[in-house]
């Protein structure tokens, strides 16, 4: 056998996957020519040495248990995230129902709020900016000044 | 596969943790020697075989053959390192405290200066080789898959199989032989 042929078989005889007398004429080969044999030796030393550098080096003691726990992290999150999912979805149904259901309610408070914004920007522009001041804190203290009467009446009313 | 396994694996399908937790116990070292072949880094490794399991866990229900349970792991191994090693989170270089870590299992002196290199050795010449090539590397020489297995679980013609495995072998040789 040629060193040619030899290098061409060198893997399929490696496997094991020659005809019994191609494999005894590499046999022979690898007697007779020590460039083949040094070849052949140091391939199955360098697949050996892999092998082993590979299979030395192992998990953690404690691998099944990080696997396990990650895995009931996952499920928790994911029963969280379905009910909050689940949550939005109920809110957004509800908001939609309220707004079918309170549709004409919502139009006449909808109209006067317009009005009122309306009312309100008629007379901020027909005043000067002092005015303006004047007109907007006069309303806020009205405001505070029948919360505080309401506040009164109802201890009042306890007492 | 012996009666046991496949009692365990059935029970895992129906969800059974502790069925699980015993697969996981079980074929988690070969999981772990498929992606650190791929990727050659301890911790990836680790974390690959982990996301492996969890992966496994979400869609054993779906596994059609209890009989082929190992290749089906097999294969979300070494598409997880794939995919990882493509993707921007891999490092390509293993830090030294990594290989601190890694070497720490030596008894002796000797050992560990010789593991150390060995590791480093491995590194570059796994370095040369894509991960196809790896994958299908640690396939054959370290699980010992025959190439037919292996051109089923990669979905490739059995010629593919055979010349990319050689090609890988020989940068082994390449690499070893400069030592």
């Amino acid at each position: 056998m040629k060193c040619s042929e030899c290098e061409g078989l060198i893997y399929d005889y490696l496997d094991n996957e020659l005809e019994f007398e191609i494999s005894e004429q590499m046999k022979l080969h690898f007697k007779e020519c020590l460039h083949c044999n040094k070849e052949f030796v140091t391939m199955q030393q360098a697949l050996a040495t892999f092998k082993y550098e590979i299979n030395s080096v192992k998990v953690g003691e404690d691998f099944t248990h990080k696997v396990m726990l990650e895995i009931n992290i996952q499920e928790v999150s994911t029963v969280f995230s379905y009910a909050i999912v689940g949550l939005l979805g109920s809110m957004g149904l509800a908001v939609i129902i309220f707004t079918i259901l309170l549709y004409p309610v919502l139009q006449i408070v909808t109209k006067y709020t317009v009005q009122l914004f309306t009312l309100w920007f008629g007379i901020a522009s027909a005043l000067s900016f002092d005015n303006v001041l004047l007109v907007f804190f006069s309303t806020v203290l009205l405001l505070i000044a029948m919360a505080m009467r309401g506040v009164m009446h109802m201890e009042e009313g306890q007492v | 596969m012996d009666e046991s396994l496949r009692e365990i694996i059935e029970k895992a399908r129906t969800g059974n943790k502790n069925a699980f937790a015993t697969l996981v116990l079980r074929f988690q070292n070969q999981i772990f020697s498929v992606a650190y072949g791929i990727i050659a880094n301890q911790q990836d490794a680790e974390d690959i075989a982990q996301e492996t399991f969890i992966k496994a866990y979400n869609s054993i229900g779906k596994l059609n053959h209890v009989e082929g349970f190992y290749k089906w792991l097999l294969r979300i191994a070494v598409n997880t390192s794939i995919n990882y090693k493509k993707s921007s989170v891999f490092t390509p270089n293993v830090p030294i405290d990594e290989m601190n870590e890694l070497v720490s299992q030596a008894q002796t002196p000797e050992e560990y200066v010789e593991k150390r290199e060995g590791i480093k050795e491995l590194g570059s010449v796994l370095a040369e080789l894509t991960s196809e090539h790896r994958a299908i590397l640690v396939l054959r020489e370290v699980q010992g898959l025959s190439y037919d297995e292996i051109a089923n679980l990669f979905e490739i013609p059995l010629g593919t199989v055979k010349s990319r495995i050689n090609h890988a072998r020989e940068k082994l040789r390449q690499g070893f032989s400069k030592r």
